[in-house]
């Protein structure tokens, strides 16, 4: 498992430091005053290495899409820095970032609305050449589209026909042709198999592990069904409330979860055994989650936290370090407790 | 490459042979067709109204004065004589190019400032409401009569002040639909993998537009050809002695109801199908230019 120690930093993808994504509120019809911020990603930090898929997990609203539009820079965040390939990529814009685009992809996660019902496979899948000044006509174009049907398992007469006549897991193949067609480095898959059928989720999810085997490619993989997490990633981070709470290499955030918020999202997964299931102590989590406009104080999870002490309501806590790459935001959490 | 380790899913289901827009109207929309061919009919007619008409414009028979429709005259006379048939094939003319052009130039102008507004958004699409929320607050008619008393009566003006009146409200229904195409996942995706905002708009809006534009293309054919009637009814349209439907169903048409019905009848029954021909007709292509609704339609919407 342990990754060679020496090249570590050299094969390192992206580096996002502090990341803080804040909307105002604004109030006011004329002159608009800010009354306000919803902080919907709040001081999140993560690496990234080449070839690696990294698993963002977390219920709804919790940031994990926002921090994923941000590393993508389709908005710039409010502060924090994003380093793509040694690169601060935080603030890019113009043809700089046209051309960052090229190396970074994302695969959205309604395969029904993110192709253009009005082209055909082939123009879709062609799309991202075209618009870095593939010309349409070549043989090299054409080629290329060929290549990406047959990677991502279509057949190449399909390319003639519309996004309506295809199945779900099928756009969404046609949608990772698409991702795949400038060669990208990163791959930001946003929920990619949510609006699947279980059946054909595994189908997408082994095709995407296939890919990333035989082209190296690197994924930021956002989901929040903890199995899909589970098979895919090799490091998971879990996000609450636009913080980053716990990050920790697969086995060991699912073996020993050392956030509670952790314990009590892999808590709430069902055994698939009705015996076990009916027996075993589900811990519950209490209310809601809080408003991200207004966040409380200390630790964020600390309202619904089930071992809450007073620190945990006046003093944020910091990510430290357990060991093995395993990070965790929590007050009570010690390197010892592991063992 | 990978063929090997990755299940092909689906076939290739034999598609039928491709067929030509107009065979799939024919086939899948005969209403469509219907209105499409009585549409041709009249445009041609217009067209070539001198040729076809049989007797001239103005050429008056004082013996043969509000005769019923016979084989001499197929929706007879008025009462100067004249033949009602080629009045009307002759309006015709009149009404098509007035519908016609004010309709491009609506469109045109619906699209121009529609997607102004609705894709570039804040500031821009700040200013072009307002100007369009002031624009809209003067009724149409009153508009018109205004502004037609001011430049005077004739085909240019009215073309140019009726597409500017349809242009500017339909601008309003175009930036709706810009909106939520802009708002769509692939315009999204377009702009994440480096898209400029002229291939969003020629690959993800425009075509995604066509719909509503269609629909409100042929809405204002009808609507032009019924207001320039309406203006001529009223005296403000296309000065005499060019045969308008409106000028006929307003002069001679009202005065002599009761003596000669097919007097109003024969511009007013042309005026009616004319509008209705064009709305199927729009109808019907809106549906077949959507790919979505390729083999599916008879199942959905009207034929």
């Amino acid at each position: 498992m342990a990754e060679p120690a020496t090249d570590s930093a050299a094969s390192e993808l992206l580096r996002v430091e502090d990341l803080c994504v804040h909307y105002p509120v604004t109030e006011g019809l004329v002159r608009q005053r800010e009354v306000g911020a919803v902080k919907a990603v709040d001081g999140v930090s993560f690496h990234l290495r080449r070839g690696e898929t990294l698993g963002l997990v977390g219920e709804s609203g919790c940031g994990k899409s926002t921090t994923a539009l941000a590393v993508l820079r389709m908005l710039t965040p409010t502060s924090g820095r994003i380093f793509f390939d040694g690169e601060d990529i935080t603030v890019l814009a113009g043809e700089p970032l046209r051309r960052l685009r090229r190396r970074m992809q994302m695969v959205y996660q309604d395969p029904f609305g993110s192709l253009n019902p009005r082209m055909r496979v082939r123009d879709l899948v062609g799309e991202p050449l075209i618009v870095h000044g593939a010309g349409r006509r070549s043989a090299e174009y054409r080629n290329r589209i060929n290549e990406l049907l047959d990677l991502v398992g279509l057949l190449r007469d399909m390319g003639e026909r519309y996004p309506h006549e295809f199945s779900g897991g099928q756009r969404q193949r046609i949608g990772i042709a698409r991702a795949l067609a400038l060669e990208p480095e990163l791959v930001i898959c946003d929920e990619p198999v949510s609006a699947l059928d279980v059946s054909i989720q595994a189908q997408v999810i082994n095709l995407l592990m296939d890919l990333q085997q035989e082209l190296g490619l690197t994924y930021l993989f956002i989901a929040h069904d903890l199995s899909v997490v589970r098979h895919i990633s090799d490091r998971v981070g879990v996000m609450y409330l636009g913080r980053l709470v716990e990050t920790a290499p697969k086995q060991t955030l699912f073996a020993k979860p050392r956030h509670p918020y952790t314990q009590i999202l892999l808590g709430a997964v069902p055994v698939p055994d009705p015996a076990v299931e009916s027996t075993r102590e589900q811990p519950m989590i209490l209310g809601e989650v809080p408003s991200p406009r207004n966040p409380p104080p200390g630790c964020a999870f600390h309202p619904r936290c089930p071992k809450a002490e007073d620190r945990c309501r006046e003093q944020r806590p910091r990510a430290q370090s357990m060991g093995q790459e395993a990070r965790v935001a929590c007050h009570l959490a010690t390197p010892q407790a592991r063992k | 490459m990978s063929e090997a380790t990755l299940p092909t899913i689906g076939t290739a289901s034999a598609r039928p042979a491709p067929k030509g827009l107009t065979g799939r109207l024919i086939q899948e929309k005969p209403l469509g067709a219907f209105g499409g061919a009585v549409f041709l009919l009249f445009l041609v007619c217009g067209l070539f109204a001198e040729l076809i008409a049989p007797y001239g414009l103005n050429e008056t028979n004082m013996a043969a004065r509000l005769l019923p429709p016979s084989a001499e005259h197929l929706f007879g006379t008025d009462h100067l004589g004249r033949d009602v048939l080629s009045r009307v094939l002759i309006g015709a003319q009149l009404s098509m190019i007035v519908g016609a052009c004010a309709a491009a130039l609506a469109t045109l102008v619906s699209i121009v400032l529609g997607v102004a507004s609705g894709y570039f958004g804040g500031r821009t699409d700040m200013l072009i409401q307002r100007f369009v929320d002031a624009w809209m607050i003067f009724p149409d008619l009153l508009l018109l009569i205004a502004v037609i008393s001011v430049v005077g009566p004739g085909m240019t003006e009215i073309v140019v002040v009726l597409g500017l009146l349809y242009g500017i409200a339909g601008s309003r229904i175009v930036r709706g639909a810009v909106i939520t195409i802009r708002e769509n996942a692939h315009t999204h995706a377009a702009r994440s993998m480096g898209a400029t905002a002229l291939h969003i708009l020629r690959r993800h809006v425009l075509p995604n537009i066509m719909p509503v534009v269609i629909v409100l293309f042929t809405t204002r054919v009808g609507a032009a050809i019924l207001t320039e009637a309406g203006l001529s009814f009223l005296g403000l349209g296309v000065p005499p002695p060019a045969p308008t439907w409106g000028g006929m169903l307003s002069g001679t048409g009202r005065t002599y109801m009761y003596l000669g019905p097919w007097l109003a009848l024969a511009p007013g029954l042309s005026l009616t199908l004319v509008v209705y021909a064009i709305n199927v007709y729009g109808d019907a292509l809106r549906d077949l230019l959507d790919p979505r609704m390729r083999g599916a339609s008879g199942l959905r919407g009207a034929r």
